[in-house]
């Protein structure tokens, strides 16, 4: 059941990094764009983008990296 | 004063103005002030949602939450059938579920989006739902597997609609899955000031009142609902979100939209695949 449980996290971690994950980047940076504004504005914007398009891809990965160890352990 | 006559009334407006004198243009007419007026208490009388894009985040974030925990607290439910699942599955069938969800996401959403006025990519819930059931169809043609394996996600996946469907709301007009022009008390305002139907909160509403009928009847062991669940819910989700595109402006091909076309395949998969499941029980 542990095998089940690792390869959901697997699975589970693709759809968060490439749904929220992608499409938040996208939508952040699309905002930054849009409000335009100076070097020090923009390199703030990008740890913005980094910040909340991060969190989700990051998340993502991980859960799928976990899965996949989980899964691995399971199946020994 | 519905919206045709508002409209009409300021197109007999703006001939009056062009008729009056240059000095009599800066005062409004009565019947201009009227208009202004009732535009005025509609506007203040509506739903104001406070929006911001990256609420959707938070609420994505709810969602999936809210799926696994819906998963894990509703797995006494399919016991026998998780431990199948178990069996027969291993890691390439979510691997192929989630690819597919993905691709189908961000193929069918930007199949959508760059038809608008300003093209763009966007990735959107029916696809993925549909995208999901092509590649585990596949996957199952593959392995030999012709017995359904959806009905331990229905759940999860109700809770992830029903909460992730209030974050498209609270993210506004620039999540584009605002809903047409209102005029039910019940219209809500995204930030440009014009009443609109809450679509999201449509889809939100019936999925979870198909997840509360849902559930009543797992726990009754409802056979139809025990055998047939699965497709229940694709069949339940085709109909009710072909229903809502009618309240959206997205752009139409062939009388439709792109997500009623999609909806149109997947209620026919699911009326096929119930019978195919029927035929061999």
């Amino acid at each position: 059941m542990s095998k089940l449980t690792g390869d959901i996290l697997s699975g589970g971690g693709i759809l968060l990094a490439g749904g929220s994950g992608i499409c938040t980047l996208g939508v952040s940076l699309w905002m930054l764009v849009a409000e335009g504004g100076g070097s020090s504005e923009r390199a703030a914007g990008l740890a913005i983008v980094a910040v909340f398009g991060g969190i989700p891809f990051l998340t993502g990965m991980s859960l799928f990296f976990i899965g996949r160890a989980i899964s691995k352990r399971a199946q020994k | 004063l519905n919206k045709s006559r508002a409209s009409d009334d300021s197109k007999s407006i703006c001939v009056n103005f062009s008729q009056q004198t240059t000095a009599a243009r800066w005062l409004p007419s009565p019947k201009a002030t009227v208009v202004y007026r009732i535009r005025q208490q509609r506007k203040s009388k509506l739903i104001q949602i406070p929006t911001h894009p990256l609420v959707h985040l938070a609420f994505d974030m709810a969602a999936y939450v809210c799926a696994g925990l819906a998963a894990r607290s509703s797995r006494g439910l399919f016991r026998q059938r998780i431990e199948r699942l178990a069996r027969i599955s291993n890691a390439s069938y979510f691997i192929s579920l989630a690819v597919g969800a993905l691709l189908g996401a961000w193929f069918f959403g930007s199949l959508n989006s760059l038809s608008w006025k300003q093209p763009t990519l966007s990735h959107s819930l029916a696809g993925a739902l549909v995208g999901g059931i092509f590649a585990v169809e596949i996957w199952k043609w593959k392995h030999d597997i012709t017995e359904s394996t959806g009905i331990t996600f229905v759940i999860p996946v109700c809770a992830g609609i029903v909460v992730g469907r209030i974050g498209c709301l609270f993210s506004g007009l620039a999540d584009h899955t605002f809903g047409t022009e209102s005029t039910h008390p019940w219209a809500v305002d995204l930030g440009d000031g014009i009443a609109r139907h809450p679509v999201q909160l449509y889809e939100s509403f019936s999925v979870l009142l198909f997840l509360g009928c849902f559930l009543l009847a797992i726990i009754r062991k409802n056979e139809l609902v025990l055998k047939q669940g699965f497709y229940l819910f694709t069949g339940f989700y085709a109909v009710q979100r072909f229903t809502w595109e009618f309240l959206k402006p997205y752009p139409v091909q062939f009388h439709l939209n792109v997500f009623q076309w999609l909806m149109v395949l997947l209620f026919m998969y699911s009326i096929l695949f119930a019978q195919r499941k029927a035929r061999t029980r």
